[in-house]
């Protein structure tokens, strides 16, 4: 019991500690050590904070090839816009492209002959929603992977969708668009 | 105080960061502790020294191509960044709202905020050596501020196991920091 009213006593001084960043004497010589201890890890960082900055600062960095003296170029407003977005834009246009998967799959069997126009049609009008579905899943897979490792949050998803969103969806739209447009062109939707 | 071997194997991580932005990622988990530490002494606030954290990181990682390795180490060129992000911290908050008398800028010496933000920093390294369980415990009450029935729900304890483990932790950094010390 002389132990546990020790932890008591420790938590109630790393709860002054917390909040008013100050503890009073306990008047025990060893808990007043492990509270100075607790004191010096007031402000501890967040671990979360910690992993989404550093993913932040690496997703500017995925695919760099420019070299030192272009630098100043990836600070223009523009380039530094997809700088950041490339992570987000790369996941939106492979979504994209697994939406638009049968449409492509279609066109490529055209083309090669090994199946007439109006096959393929029917193909694409009758996959074309699992392969939607399939893309969404994906999609929502890949951002509750990336968001994991940041600490999935209220704040976190809700700054994800504000300063990625339009990067993801838009170029998911985009790839998607690209694979019916061509699948229209050839005539096969 | 880096050593000549140190301060080479660091020329070659900033020379293979700049070559290679995501070796960054090095630089960073090496100087995450000390920068933050930096900030939240000289602005005494989480908020602000993550702020400040960030901002620096964002500095030093666009600006990494321009750093010319002269022999002083980087974090010298980090703490600059870090300093001058502070400033401008701080100036911001007080045109806000003024600093209050004996605010965390204002006192210590240069020498003794130095100590401090060592001395942090390498409690908060000691962390990261600590048994599962009280790393969590340690990571959930100081780092999300989390009260003990918060942190008991959230790793499905009893508070008084929470209160154990906070106890342990508190018993195995002190050993730690004694041992860092020498």
């Amino acid at each position: 019991m002389a132990s546990e009213s020790k932890y008591t006593e420790l938590n109630a001084a790393i709860g002054g500690i917390i909040a008013r960043g100050e503890f009073a004497s306990t008047g025990d010589e060893e808990l007043d050590a492990l509270a100075r201890v607790a004191a010096g890890l007031r402000g501890l960082p967040n671990g979360a904070f910690r992993a989404r900055l550093r993913s932040n600062l690496l997703s500017r960095s995925d695919g760099d090839a420019l070299s030192a003296p272009l630098g100043w170029v990836r600070n223009l407003p523009g380039v530094s816009w997809f700088r950041g977005q490339r992570a987000f834009l790369a996941g939106g246009s492979s979504c994209g492209l697994v939406a638009g998967a049968c449409c492509l799959s279609g066109a490529t069997v055209h083309l090669l002959g090994l199946s007439s126009a109006a096959a393929v049609t029917s193909f694409i009008h009758g996959t074309i929603p699992y392969f939607i579905a399939l893309s969404i899943v994906s999609m929502l897979l890949w951002l509750g992977w990336l968001l994991r490792k940041q600490g999935i949050t209220p704040t976190t998803l809700g700054q994800t969708v504000r300063q990625h969103g339009v990067a993801l969806a838009g170029s998911y739209g985009a790839v998607f668009g690209a694979t019916m447009s061509l699948s229209m062109l050839m005539g096969l939707y | 105080m880096l050593n000549a071997k140190q301060l080479e194997s660091e020329r070659r991580l900033i020379e293979a960061s700049q070559r290679r932005p995501r070796r960054f990622a090095k630089l960073y988990e090496r100087y995450f502790d000390r920068v933050y530490a930096f900030a939240l002494t000289r602005t005494g606030d989480r908020m602000a020294a993550e702020d400040v954290t960030a901002e620096t990181f964002r500095q030093a990682f666009e600006n990494l191509w321009r750093f010319e390795w002269r022999g002083v180490p980087f974090s010298a060129w980090l703490f600059r960044i870090a300093a001058n992000a502070t400033t401008d911290h701080l100036k911001r908050v007080s045109r806000e709202q003024p600093l209050a008398p004996g605010s965390p800028t204002q006192d210590n010496s240069w020498e003794a905020r130095l100590i401090q933000v060592e001395t942090q920093a390498r409690l908060f390294q000691l962390v990261e050596r600590l048994p599962k369980d009280q790393r969590h415990v340690i990571a959930m009450r100081f780092g999300q501020e989390k009260s003990v029935r918060e942190v008991a729900t959230a790793m499905r304890r009893t508070e008084g196991a929470v209160k154990l483990l906070q106890y342990r932790a508190m018993q195995t950094l002190r050993i730690l920091v004694g041992d860092s010390n020498g």
